[in-house]
Parts: structure tokens; sequence; C-alpha cells
């Protein structure tokens, strides 16, 4: 029985709506070594339109941003981006394509 | 970018306004060739990726006459002026250094913890590009409008890519003048020679406020500049409205009329 390694993708929707376009993704594969991950600026299109996209490619979230909430006096902060939704999948090491 | 600061050596309130934008703003006019030869000249002889010593804060600076000449030209002091004021501390600088062959990108960070005035009160990076700089030597990669967003130094690592980053690269002579919270990293060089930027670091003695050209600042084209930022910054998603007001809130500040 093949090894499996677990790779972690990262979405970032313009909205919660797991619909909504991505505007900002990463990849962290665990089937590869450390000088072969996704790079800072490797990239100018995201390899899912949306998290429902990558859900029909066999992704599965495991991570939903929790809606916001407004405290009186922050409601114009902005920081991070907040629409962030963690998927993965398995891999076998023999397997590999991503 | 065509440089009216050559003319009165302040910026005018449409590049001003540019920066307030995008966090950033950048010339190819304001260094003669050159000078900006013997600079690169000076960064091939010095010695090589040692790494920043804080006890030698400007240590390039002080061995290159030539990049001290860069920054006396009244143009550059010019914008320097508009962003910071007049005296402004040099609080550091650094010969950035991307090593030949060197496939790995630096992390995405930004230069600053959590300012309480931020956006108002900030220093500003100013980073010179000695020779050319195309898209496989290493150019610096920013990510224009992030200023804006309340992040310290290394929270947004976890990042990759972004839709809308840019890689300034371009010719030899380029100055890029950064608001100190735009999220920026360094590039992969697969060619055989050295990358070189030269950056330094300085922070205002003044509040700054009307420090730039503000006639205009207030004309319609720069609000419609201002609205085009929700089409151009298409990673910021939902939250134009948020930014959109804290820019607008700056802006008036930066003009010196609230």
């Amino acid at each position: 029985m093949a090894e499996s390694r677990q790779q972690i993708l990262i979405l970032h929707l313009a909205v919660p709506d797991m619909g909504g376009a991505t505007v900002a993704w990463a990849l962290y594969d665990g089937a590869r070594p450390a000088d072969e991950q996704m790079q800072a600026g490797s990239q100018s299109d995201p390899p899912y339109a949306s998290v429902l996209d990558a859900m029909h490619d066999g992704w599965r979230v495991i991570q939903l941003p929790s809606l916001p909430s407004y405290p009186r006096g922050s409601e114009y902060e902005t920081g991070p981006l907040p629409w962030e939704y963690v998927l993965e999948r398995m891999v076998s090491l023999d397997s590999t394509d991503e | 970018m065509n440089s009216e600061a050559n003319q009165g050596h302040l910026l005018n309130a449409s590049t001003m306004a540019k920066f307030a934008v995008d966090g950033f703003v950048e010339f190819d006019d304001l260094v003669p060739q050159e000078l900006s030869e013997q600079v690169h000249q000076d960064a091939l002889v010095y010695p090589a990726n040692r790494g920043f010593d804080p006890n030698l804060p400007r240590e390039f600076w002080d061995s290159s006459s030539a990049v001290r000449e860069v920054f006396g030209l009244a143009a550059v002091k010019g914008v320097v002026r508009s962003l910071v004021g007049p005296s402004p501390v040099h609080n550091h600088s650094y010969l950035h250094t991307v090593p030949p062959g060197k496939l790995e990108a630096q992390r995405w960070h930004v230069d600053s913890a959590l300012a309480a005035e931020h956006p108002r009160r900030f220093d500003v990076l100013v980073c010179f590009f000695p020779h050319t700089t195309p898209a496989e030597m290493g150019p610096t990669l920013v990510l224009p409008g992030s200023h804006l967003r309340r992040v310290s130094y290394h929270d947004v690592t976890r990042y990759k890519n972004f839709r809308g980053q840019v890689q300034l690269t371009g010719g030899g002579g380029r100055i890029a003048f950064m608001h100190e919270s735009l999220w920026h990293c360094a590039q992969p060089n697969t060619t055989n020679n050295w990358r070189f930027m030269f950056k330094i670091r300085y922070q205002p003695n003044v509040p700054q406020r009307g420090l730039f050209d503000v006639e205009g600042w207030d004309d319609p084209e720069i609000h419609a500049f201002f609205n085009d930022a929700r089409r151009r910054h298409v990673w910021v998603g939902d939250r134009f409205a948020a930014m959109e007001r804290e820019r607008l809130d700056w802006w008036r500040y930066l003009s010196g009329v609230s």
C-alpha cells in the first residue's frame, strides 16, 4: 500500500460565498520537498476560480472563515484577507500530480 | 512614469494620489544613467551577501559616493520631502542582493510593526535599482494597495500569490518610494548575475500633511482615480468600502484639510 501525504490548498475569496472569485491562493504540498513548494509571486492566475470549483476537483474543505462581527469604532479596520478557506486532499507518494 | 518632480521637485496631487492608492510610486527618469552605472559598479565590488549589521546601519551608503549623489539629487529629495517632510531621519540603509541562481523567493512581509497612527504616520522606503532588472532576475514583488491593511511584519508570510501582484521590473536607475506597510518580497534570480537594490528608510520629523503640491487635491479626476482602485485591486474583494473610507480620511489628512 502506497504511503500518502497531505496537500493543503488555501483559497482567499472576494466574498464569503464559496462560489465567490479566488483573489489569493497558496499550496503547501506534503508530497514535495521544501525546495519544490509554491513560491511567492510564482503564479498570476489561481488554480481554481472558487472553492466550489476546487471541491468539484476532489478537494475537501477543512476550514471555513467565521463571519465578521464589527465592534463599534472598528467597523473600517482591515487586516489580513478575511475569506480564507483551507482545503486538503491526500495523495499517494507515487502519484503526485499537483 | 514621467516625473513632474523634475520641475517643481514636489509631487503633484495626481502622483501623490497614486501613492495613496497603491502604496508606492516609481520613477525611471530621476537619476542620470551614468550615475546609476557607477552605483552598480560600486555594488559589484562591495563585499557581497554578508547580511545587515545593525552596528553598521549605513555601510554601503558610507562606501559609495555615487549612491550618496543619487539621494542628493534635487528631484529625489523633492519626492522624499513630499512624503516625509524636511530633514527626515536616515534610519538605516542597506544594499539588498539576490545572488545568481537563488531559486527561492523571499516570503511576503512588511517592513513595520503596526503604527498607532497607521496609515497617517509612516516611514518611506526608497528603493533604488541601479541596473536593469528583468522578471527572471529577482525584482521586488509588491501588492498594490496593501499598505492600508493593518498587519505586522511577518503576518502575511502564509500567502503566496495574489491577483494584481506586481513585479517591479524595468531599466536601471529606477527609484520606487514605498509606504512602510506595503506588502512586498524579493523574487528568485535565475540569471548568472547579482541583483542589487539599495534601500533607505526615512523617518519623518513632522506630521505628514500638506507636504506635497496639494493644488487640485479635490479635483474630480482624483476621486475618479480613487474609485477606480476597486477595479484595479481585485484582491481586496468586498472590503473595498472600508478601504475607500480609510483612504479618503487619510487623503484629506495628507492634503492638509483635516
